[in-house]
């Protein structure tokens, strides 16, 4: 599985999303991952901020932010050498298939789409991280 | 048993009598050993035509390994139907855990919306909240957002997902049908009530604060992913039709209020009633 960053050996989540309502349920489908350390991000701009103190093991991002949308963090991240490799997991809307195509050939690793469903966002961080259902 | 041969040179018979007694014994040897194998020959052929025991003994080591298959096959059986239980099961068990994490998710959207609409504390905080709810939490791709003017008795186009919002004209209160039906709410819209559908609506969701009429959601289309209401949509519509709507008139009241510092005497008039 992907290397755990923090001392209690928990596995550290960047959740990047501009809309409050929404950063919240995302965080809370992901806080049943007790593996997990989840951090909050508002937009592009705070998750650079927040990756220049704190090693990142999994970075799920919105794409429509402002200043710094989900695609051009994708593309930030990917020239990171700390980054180059780090699971990528963005969030879009249905009818957004050019983002979602975009942000996969920037190097993002999966998608979920909006609205979300707790299971699948999950099951697909669990998958993603190599990490044994139930924990 | 050949002649013995004695020391005494005398007594000894002649060389021809000697060779003539170990030959007959010898022949006579010889034929009783030929006699004793002719005769263990037949019995072993009597024994391979008759009862044939090695046939018999190759017999009982097959019927034995039939029988060791088809226990094996049995126990193979009931492992397998143990495994296709345990399996189904288990199954059963996933769904339950994926049933109780939709179910916990849909009561933690509930209360994320709840305080959504309970700090915002402008309209445009208000609008902002209903459209994410909408959008991310219910699914919904193409919406407008009227507010009410009371004293024109029409509703105006404030926000609109999905289409451009300069196309939506305001509307009367009493002339169109719909919002006439919408008009004089006796409280915000539970599940089961009228979806006053229309030609171009899914749904008409009034905001209601008690039984004032303070805006109207038209659902126009779901996200592509999405084609229908389902039960966790409605209870989130129910809450938006009534906290946006007592969060449109607190915003209002708020925006047209005073700032007056807290007072004791004041604060205690009000607690006594
Ligand atoms: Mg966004």
């Amino acid at each position: 599985m992907i290397g755990r960053s923090d001392k209690q050996g928990r596995v550290n989540a960047l959740v990047v999303e501009d809309s409050p309502p929404m950063r919240k349920m995302i965080v809370f489908a992901l806080s049943r991952i007790r593996e997990l350390s989840v951090t909050e991000a508002d937009d592009g701009v705070d998750a650079l901020r927040r990756i220049a103190s704190t090693k990142f093991d999994i970075i799920i991002t919105d794409i429509n932010m402002p200043i710094l949308d989900g695609l051009k963090l994708v593309k930030r991240l990917r020239a990171d050498k700390a980054y180059k490799d780090v699971p990528i997991i963005i969030i879009t809307t249905e009818g957004a298939e050019e983002d979602r195509q975009r942000a996969l050939a920037l190097g993002a690793n999966a998608y979920i789409t909006k609205p979300i469903q707790a299971p699948q966002v999950i099951k697909l961080v669990r998958e993603t991280l190599g990490l044994l259902d139930g924990g | 048993m050949l002649a013995g041969v004695s020391g005494d040179d005398k007594a000894l018979p002649s060389l021809q009598t000697q060779a003539s007694r170990f030959l007959q014994e010898f022949l006579t040897q010889g034929e009783a050993l030929v006699r004793d194998l002719i005769q263990e020959n037949e019995r072993l052929k009597s024994q391979a035509d008759g009862e044939s025991p090695t046939v018999n003994s190759v017999d009982v080591v097959v019927e034995r390994l039939v029988q060791q298959i088809a226990d094996l096959e049995h126990e193979c059986h009931e492992i397998r139907t143990l495994a296709g239980s345990m399996r189904e099961q288990s199954g059963g068990y996933q769904n339950r855990l994926d049933d109780l994490e939709r179910e916990h998710y849909h009561l933690a959207a509930m209360y994320v919306a709840g305080n959504q609409f309970h700090a915002a504390a402008t309209i445009d905080e208000v609008f902002r909240t209903t459209t994410e709810i909408l959008l991310n939490f219910v699914g919904v791709g193409g919406f407008t957002v009227y507010a009410i003017d009371e004293e024109q008795q029409r509703a105006f186009p404030v926000v609109r997902e999905g289409a451009e919002l300069a196309e939506c004209s305001e509307l009367s209160l009493s002339d169109d049908s719909v919002l006439a039906a919408l008009a004089s709410p006796s409280g915000p819209w539970r599940n089961g009530g009228a979806m006053a559908a229309s030609g171009d609506a899914l749904m008409h969701l009034p905001l209601v604060a008690g039984t004032r009429l303070v805006g109207v959601i038209r659902i126009e289309k779901f996200l592509p992913q999405k084609n229908e209401f389902v039960d966790t949509d409605f209870s989130l519509l129910e809450l938006i039709s009534e906290h946006a709507g007592i969060g449109i008139e607190t915003a209002w009241i708020r925006a047209h209020a005073r700032d007056v510092p807290m007072q004791r005497q004041a604060l205690e008039s009000l607690v006594g009633g």
